[in-house]
């Protein structure tokens, strides 16, 4: 039996961090959002990384399958990637002009993802909201198709009139329809003609706590004529998907073009870029949207980005990350089969979505045993898809397999009777 | 936060009367009062809530008026905010029917009504305690005034209902630890027969779940003395369950104190 991690450490820091921080850890890596339940069962801070792994302030090891909620793609501290940034530190890095190196970064994008420009900005957010803006401004139009369950970053368009900080008007322009509903979206462009300045969606639906959805067969083909045909900017967010299906873009691994496409996460193993990749059509547009700020030209992150996009090439990337999710959902899989246990995966391999499925629909039993795991120093949650990285093993993955097992089982012997 | 006086009626005739059930059963005198009582009180307020306050047998149920009920005093407020002044003690109903049951129930400071809704407020609102079970019940009331608040804030207030129709059917069971319960069962989906009611007792199948695990920290986080999140991370609040059903109940909760203030 694995001995179970305790947290004192963690515990303490947390103290200490509440103290001084909103929350102690807000946003999604923290306890709340990051819904570590129990928050008994997990870790706080780390210490340090290293490829797939990483170590918490008390020592505990685990095998992490969140990857940083996406950002870690090559591996944590992965040398290649380092090196190009180390080297580019030396050359200078946040400086009056920008480095020549932002061109070389942009050809490289946009050869890879086949887009006509692309502009460089932090984070997922800064991407997603020049995306609105840009296609209003192209457009002259003022609302916004979502889709239900999305998630395009905090800022107020995004947000519903309910959450702290949004006001009523932040989300008057908004639409909704549901994922795969191309009548629904018919609907709402009839009743919004002339009206609406882009359609914004992930390419797959991967919500929080529900079951992630792949496109069905001629949906974003459809979408794609219905935003060509009513002039709307049709917008993928690959922010959490992209450079995990393909490195040339959830849009071409679907077999359509988006107008604008959104990447961060994945982007630079790390070091913060995001980006807005788009068709020429739109590049006037971008010009002229006032957007800046001050680190959006830094330069080793884009030394960084080079480095990780040649390496993800080089090391055919998505295959491996394709069979590491394989390998491990069928490993998953097997134990629930051998333990009658409901689990359900969903998603693509390499951003596998995990649930048990239990009568209550309450998910308690999923978080027991997720907690388990974590216990066990396996790093997953019980909300989220979960990310493949290029440093994940056969042997890491194997070693999952066996620890999430144990888990099950212990899981399991709780519940005499509950799994027959 | 702007307050609709509208939301504000159904929470205090819901919310804030509507712990008076829970008043009753744990205290003696209350009960006592109570006891001494056995007659339905019909509160109808024109386009607000349309309620009854029953006396029965030392217990107090408060219940929405379903045109059978017999009653024995109604009482007529013309609008929400006449029948806020009225639980603020600034104005008083017209009893349309049984007046002078009605002076009897509420017509003077020592009258049963008054003395009922006047001690509650007062042990709710106390800061200082003479002992232990005075704070346990002051914050057990405060606690369940806050979850019958929800409902009645989900409900009706025009921001707050955005976040009540996206909660999934189905029940949320909040508690403070071997101490008490109440649930919220959502029903009517995302449309326009959404709604939220609330019992006091924990229901079985709940979906999401939300625990204070002492006195202490359900009158720290009621009182706004605690902060959420640090008692999240510290095992003190134990959320588990549907979590999104709890991400937009908290969107409701954020809006609760300006209505309970």
């Amino acid at each position: 039996m694995t001995k179970t991690y305790t947290y004192s450490k963690n515990v303490e820091t947390m103290a200490r961090a509440g103290k001084v921080i909103p929350s102690g850890v807000y946003g999604h890596l923290g306890p709340a959002e990051g819904c570590m339940i129990p928050s008994s069962a997990y870790p706080f801070f780390i210490d340090r990384a290293k490829g797939s792994e990483m170590w918490d302030v008390d020592g505990n090891r685990f095998i992490d399958f969140m990857c940083g909620y996406g950002p870690n793609v090559t591996g944590y501290c992965d040398e290649d990637v380092d090196k190009a940034a180390l080297e580019q530190i030396k050359k200078g890095n946040c400086t009056s002009l920008p480095s020549h190196i932002m061109v070389d970064f942009a050809e490289l994008l946009t050869s890879t993802v086949k887009k006509d420009w692309a502009f460089f900005c932090k984070n997922g957010g800064d991407v997603t909201t020049f995306a609105i803006m840009i296609s209003r401004y192209y457009t002259g139009k003022k609302k916004i198709v979502f889709v239900n369950n999305y998630y395009h970053g905090v800022a107020p368009w995004t947000q519903k009139p309910d959450s702290p900080g949004t006001i009523l008007e932040d989300c008057c322009n908004s639409l909704y329809v549901d994922w795969n509903d191309i009548e629904g979206l018919k609907k709402v462009i009839a009743e919004n003609k002339d009206d609406i300045a882009c359609f914004i969606s992930t390419p797959y639906m991967h919500g929080n706590f529900v079951d992630n959805e792949l496109p069905a067969e001629g949906y974003w083909q459809a979408v794609r004529k219905l935003c060509t045909d009513n002039n709307i900017v049709l917008i993928v967010d690959d922010i959490r998907a992209g450079f995990r299906l393909s490195l040339e873009g959830s849009d071409n691994y679907f077999g359509f073009e988006a107008d604008l496409i959104c990447f961060c996460k994945a982007l630079a193993n790390g070091y913060n870029v995001s980006a807005l990749c788009g068709k020429e059509f739109l590049k006037g547009a971008a010009g002229t949207v006032p957007y800046t700020g001050s680190y959006w030209m830094s330069a080793v992150p884009f030394a960084a980005g080079i480095a990780n996009i040649n390496k993800l090439k080089a090391n055919d990337a998505c295959a491996h990350f394709k069979a590491m999710g394989e390998r491990l959902t069928a490993g998953l899989m097997k134990t629930a089969n051998e333990l009658n246990v409901p689990l359900v995966v969903s998603g693509p391999p390499a951003l596998f979505y995990l649930r048990i499925n239990d009568p209550a629909g309450n998910f308690l039993i999923h978080q027991e045993w997720v907690a388990e795991c974590v216990r066990r120093g396996v790093f997953i949650t019980n909300h989220h898809n979960h990310f493949m990285n290029l440093s994940m093993t056969k042997e890491l993955v194997d070693e999952t397999v066996t620890i999430c097992s144990e888990a099950m089982e212990v899981m399991v012997n709780n519940h005499p009777g509950m799994f027959k | 936060m702007t307050i609709d006086v509208k939301t504000l009626a159904f929470v205090n005739f819901y919310a804030a009367m509507g712990t008076l059930e829970k008043y009753v059963e744990y205290d003696e005198t209350a009960r006592s009062i109570a006891a001494a009582q056995d007659l339905t009180v019909r509160f109808k307020v024109k386009d607000g809530p349309d309620g009854v306050l029953i006396f029965e047998g030392g217990k107090i149920s408060v219940q929405k008026y379903d045109g059978m009920r017999k009653t024995d005093i109604v009482l007529w407020c013309k609008d929400p905010d006449n029948f806020n002044k009225v639980v603020d003690g600034k104005a008083m109903p017209i009893p349309v029917k049984g007046l002078f049951k009605t002076l009897a129930f509420m017509g003077k400071p020592t009258s049963p009504f008054m003395q009922l809704t006047g001690k509650m407020a007062e042990i709710m609102r106390k800061k200082e305690f003479d002992n232990p079970a005075e704070r346990e019940l002051s914050t057990k009331l405060a606690f369940y005034a806050m979850v019958a608040g929800i409902a009645q804030v989900g409900n009706n207030d025009p921001i707050a209902r955005y976040a009540m129709k996206r909660v999934l059917d189905g029940k949320i069971v909040l508690g403070i630890k071997d101490v008490c319960y109440a649930t919220l069962i959502k029903k009517g989906g995302n449309g326009p027969d959404a709604h939220l009611t609330c019992v006091r007792h924990k229901e079985p199948d709940g979906r999401a779940f939300m625990t204070f695990d002492s006195i202490d920290t359900a009158k720290g986080l009621i009182d706004g003395e605690l902060d959420a999140m640090a008692c999240i991370s510290g095992g003190s609040l134990d959320t588990r369950g549907h979590m999104l059903m709890l991400d937009n109940l908290n969107k409701i909760l954020n809006i609760v104190p300006k209505y309970l203030a």
